[in-house]
């Protein structure tokens, strides 16, 4: 297999079902950087960033082992095996994400965005009003506007409807402008 | 101070801070693609040899035209099995007159082939003298028929590599026995092929002669027309009586007969001819 060769992820996919290895390796690398920036954006770790895309290609292994992997879209499937396994790890250690959250460098919760003084303050301050919503407000947030997924998409990873999604993000801005100011 | 709620579009403006995140660290990358690449071989390792069956099974994950084919293949396959087991059935039934019987002869070599042990080939070799000899008993044909001559030497070959291999190995003595005993039976039905085509021949003799005696029976009755043409039915049929009889008497007439029937063709058979089961064979 040429190594120059760009594959479509159609391609991509049709060769990771046969068990191409170098197919399966520019999956690897053409994906795993987005995921774990996903991952990151949402739970805010880097060790639960890499543990998520460890354990996401982990997972499509298995189902196409099984041959049970992605018909069609191979992104929004690996960006579900994420969104599967965050949501998982949410339930599991929600506590603990909560300390994490309020040992964050602390800028009071009615504080407006425009007060804070440095961008790094302000982004830190906006983290923490996007970790308030709810965890499928947040992942519709994160995919909509900095995965630049469309609400199909969207709707594909996290299980719902396009009109479920277009609610929720409609529900996440509203709560996002109240908190902000 | 109120401060007036942002709009949307400034709320959307603003999650650009949140584009940057820490730059992934790149050893860690490297080990996360290591691992999966090992899991990719592991399982790559373990699914070779099942992956034609897995495709051939495939069915629910396949487009339409592969699980025609699936299904094509499968029923050919099947097909195919059924076919091999019905034919090698008939092969082993077949007599050395019909279609199967070499194929059956082929079928004990290769079983013959794929034995290890050599006293079971010496076994086997003398299954299937054993098998030659029934099938000549059994068989109708001609001792010169090519079929029966094929199946002789099929026999003496079996018992001449049974008997090479008991003499390479003193230990294979016992089987000595059962093949003395199949040489004698295949002795003994030779000897007895052998006379009944003797018999068939000299029948086939005696017959050529009775037509020569019916020839007589016409000369005689073509000397006896011009004698019916000039008398009655009867008296043309007494004079004809009269040539095969010593002593004629109308009333016993039918006794007479039966009586120089039996002087005419002294043959001893004759009462037999219904039970001869020769009789349409030659």
């Amino acid at each position: 297999m040429d190594d120059t060769v760009d594959y479509s992820d159609t391609e991509l996919l049709n060769l990771g079902q046969q068990f191409d290895q170098q197919a399966l390796a520019e999956i690897y690398d053409r994906y795993s950087d987005p995921l774990y920036r996903y991952a990151y954006r949402l739970t805010g770790s880097e060790q639960m960033a890499e543990d998520c895309v460890s354990e996401t290609f982990s997972r499509y292994l298995n189902a196409l082992e099984k041959k049970k992997g992605p018909r069609d879209l191979l992104r929004p499937y690996l960006y579900r095996i994420a969104h599967n396994w965050i949501m998982d790890q949410f339930r599991k250690n929600k506590s603990e994400i909560s300390i994490e959250a309020t040992t964050q460098p602390f800028v009071a919760r009615d504080q407006h965005v425009d007060d804070a003084v440095s961008e790094k303050e302000q982004a830190e301050l906006l983290r923490q009003h996007v970790e308030r919503l709810s965890p499928d407000q947040r992942h519709v947030i994160v995919l909509k506007y900095l995965e630049q997924m469309d609400n199909a998409e969207i709707a594909r990873i996290i299980g719902r409807n396009v009109g479920s999604v277009k609610a929720l993000h409609s529900r996440a801005l509203n709560n996002l402008r109240d908190w902000i100011g | 101070m109120m401060t007036e709620k942002k709009q949307p579009e400034e709320i959307i403006e603003m999650l650009d801070l949140l584009r940057d995140v820490p730059k992934r660290d790149a050893s860690r990358r490297a080990a996360g693609k290591a691992q999966f690449l090992a899991q990719v071989k592991r399982i790559s390792e373990k699914t070779v040899s099942i992956s034609w069956f897995a495709r051939l099974m495939n069915v629910s994950r396949s487009s339409i035209p592969n699980y025609r084919l699936s299904t094509l293949t499968i029923g050919l396959i099947l097909a195919m099995l059924l076919l091999t087991f019905s034919t090698t059935s008939f092969a082993r039934q077949a007599q050395p007159d019909q279609f199967l019987y070499p194929l059956k002869l082929w079928l004990e070599d290769q079983r013959v082939g794929i034995t290890s042990q050599t006293a079971d080939i010496i076994e086997l070799r003398l299954d299937y003298a054993e098998e030659r000899l029934r099938e000549m008993e059994q068989t109708n044909l001609n001792l010169s028929n090519p079929a029966l001559q094929n199946s002789i030497s099929n026999f003496m070959y079996n018992l001449a590599e049974a008997a090479r291999l008991i003499a390479e190995d003193p230990a294979h003595e016992p089987l000595l026995e059962r093949l003395n005993s199949l040489q004698s039976r295949f002795d003994e039905l030779i000897s007895r092929l052998q006379e009944d085509q003797e018999d068939k021949a000299k029948t086939s003799d005696d017959k050529s002669n009775q037509f020569d005696d019916e020839n007589i029976d016409d000369d005689r009755e073509e000397e006896n027309e011009p004698d019916e043409d000039l008398d009655d039915d009867n008296e043309g049929l007494n004079d004809r009586r009269d040539d095969d009889e010593v002593e004629s008497d109308d009333t016993d007439d039918e006794e007479d007969i039966t009586d120089d029937k039996d002087s005419a063709f002294e043959d001893p058979d004759d009462s037999d001819d219904s039970n001869d089961p020769d009789d349409g064979n030659d």
